[in-house]
């Protein structure tokens, strides 16, 4: 067997080239961004690449930003987790995101590992999606064709797999930008806040919540999920259940419940499926009491 | 292949495979061992090094990617013969170096947080410098000393100025 490391790469210049390269030979694709995660899988012998390697770092100057667009907040696919922690646009616009860009790994991991990459790596413990999900990310697919654009809801149909084609290329994530105030939630729960996969995670998002007599009633509400079914989740009944409701102990109570309906954990070697189930719960209490205190 | 790029301020060129650790590459090629390695999983920080002025993990780093970058190794800090830098003078005076394995890793970190500090003129606490150095594991846990010799080395300067100046 030949070197792994001997492996054809081919770099191109412009992201044009880059999809013409994926229009004629992207079933036989591996597509190299920052490199944190192949080049683990290569030193373990996890990755045995056949074909080639398409070493996308070259496009930089096209995939590499972050900016408003049309209402959106954009980032091009290669923008790194440093360049999303020292953003003051996603300070203020996705501070879930940030807060997560700054937990993944440590300052090496975020100097290299890019939002692109995360996405496409497609483990149910990425630390970027459920911050992304609950920001009701939409990611645009660009192929010789022309682009696409899809929710990242729908984004991963099983465990590590993407609706991504061979011949598409990941280029940029948009976040829909929100005009009334929001309050915001990230926790990832792992052994340490550095360098750590993590065991349950859940961001969230609310806005529009309003004071009742009763008690503050949420407009809406997103929330995001990793670490605790084979894809990354949004947890749409649980979302249902509480938009348009007046938050009350029962209520979240119920949220609660739903909750523990929608996500799937299992026994693993970080965790197991009952604390996971326990504390991805806790994390929901954790941000809705905090609505509570808040409005 | 070849691939082109600027090592310690010198423009270099290197044969090797594209997908070649780039820490085997400064090692085993260049033959400039200050570059340690420790987990190769990109963990424990130890194999450090700056591109483009921003610290990553050279066991993470294909070498096809350094190409027309700049890269910045340990041994740009100081020359055997010279004086050390200032980080490095900092760390002897903390003690904050025991069985050594994560140092070079440490300086590395530690140089990218004391520009950082320089250009945007913040003031280091120990928090800001343990999350500079998250990403690097010292398992004699010496973690006091070490972050002792950072807040040492800021209070002094920069440490791309030598120790004599």
């Amino acid at each position: 067997m030949t070197d792994p490391r001997k492996i054809e790469v081919f770099s191109p210049e412009t992201l044009s080239a880059a999809v013409q390269v994926l229009a004629e030979v992207g079933s036989e694709a591996h597509i190299l961004a920052g490199g944190t995660d192949l080049m683990v899988a290569l030193e373990k012998g996890f990755w045995q690449p056949k074909g080639f390697v398409l070493n996308i770092s070259r496009i930089e100057p096209e995939l590499r930003y972050i900016r408003m667009e049309d209402g959106d907040v954009c980032m091009g696919a290669l923008t790194t987790f440093a360049d999303i922690a020292r953003s003051d646009l996603l300070n203020t616009e996705a501070p879930s995101l940030v807060a997560a860009a700054r937990e993944i790994g440590a300052q090496q991991i975020q100097n290299r590992a890019t939002i692109g990459g995360n996405i496409m790596n497609a483990s149910p413990a990425g630390d970027s999606m459920p911050p992304l999900l609950a920001l009701d990310a939409r990611v645009v697919l660009k192929s010789n064709e022309g682009p696409r654009t899809l929710p990242l809801f729908s984004f991963y149909p099983a465990y590590r797999e993407t609706v991504s084609q061979p011949s598409e290329l990941l280029t940029e994530v948009r976040i829909a930008r929100r005009d009334s105030p929001t309050q915001d939630y990230f926790r990832k729960v792992a052994p340490r806040r550095a360098q750590a996969i993590s065991k349950v995670i859940l961001a969230a998002r609310a806005w529009n919540v309003e004071e009742t007599e009763e008690g503050p009633r949420i407009g809406s509400i997103r929330l995001g999920v990793g670490s605790v079914a084979p894809t990354p989740l949004r947890l749409f009944e649980t979302e249902r259940l509480l938009e348009k409701a007046v938050l009350t102990p029962s209520l979240m109570g119920a949220a609660g419940h739903m909750l523990e309906t929608e996500i799937s954990p299992i026994d693993d070697m970080r965790s197991t499926a009952e604390y996971r189930r326990q504390v991805c719960r806790r994390l929901l209490d954790d941000f809705l009491s905090n609505l509570l205190l808040e409005s | 292949m070849k691939i082109t790029f600027e090592l310690n301020g010198a423009l270099t060129t290197v044969d090797s495979p594209p997908l070649a650790r780039f820490l085997d590459v400064l090692r085993d090629t260049l033959g400039l061992t200050a570059t340690k390695e420790g987990c190769g999983e990109g963990e424990c920080g130890t194999c450090s090094i700056l591109v483009d002025g921003e610290v990553v993990n050279a066991c993470l780093l294909p070498a096809i990617q350094v190409f027309g970058r700049s890269v910045e190794t340990l041994e740009s800090l100081s020359d055997p013969a010279g004086p050390l830098s200032k980080l490095q003078e900092s760390l002897l005076a903390t003690d904050g170096a025991q069985c050594g394995i994560c140092t070079p890793g440490m300086v590395m970190a530690g140089t990218a947080f004391l520009r950082q500090l320089k250009a945007t003129g913040a003031q280091p606490c120990d928090r800001s410098i343990r999350q500079a150095i998250a990403g690097n594991l010292c398992r004699c846990t010496g973690y006091s000393k070490i972050i002792e010799g950072i807040k040492m080395a800021a209070a002094q300067g920069t440490p791309q100025e030598s120790a004599h100046d």
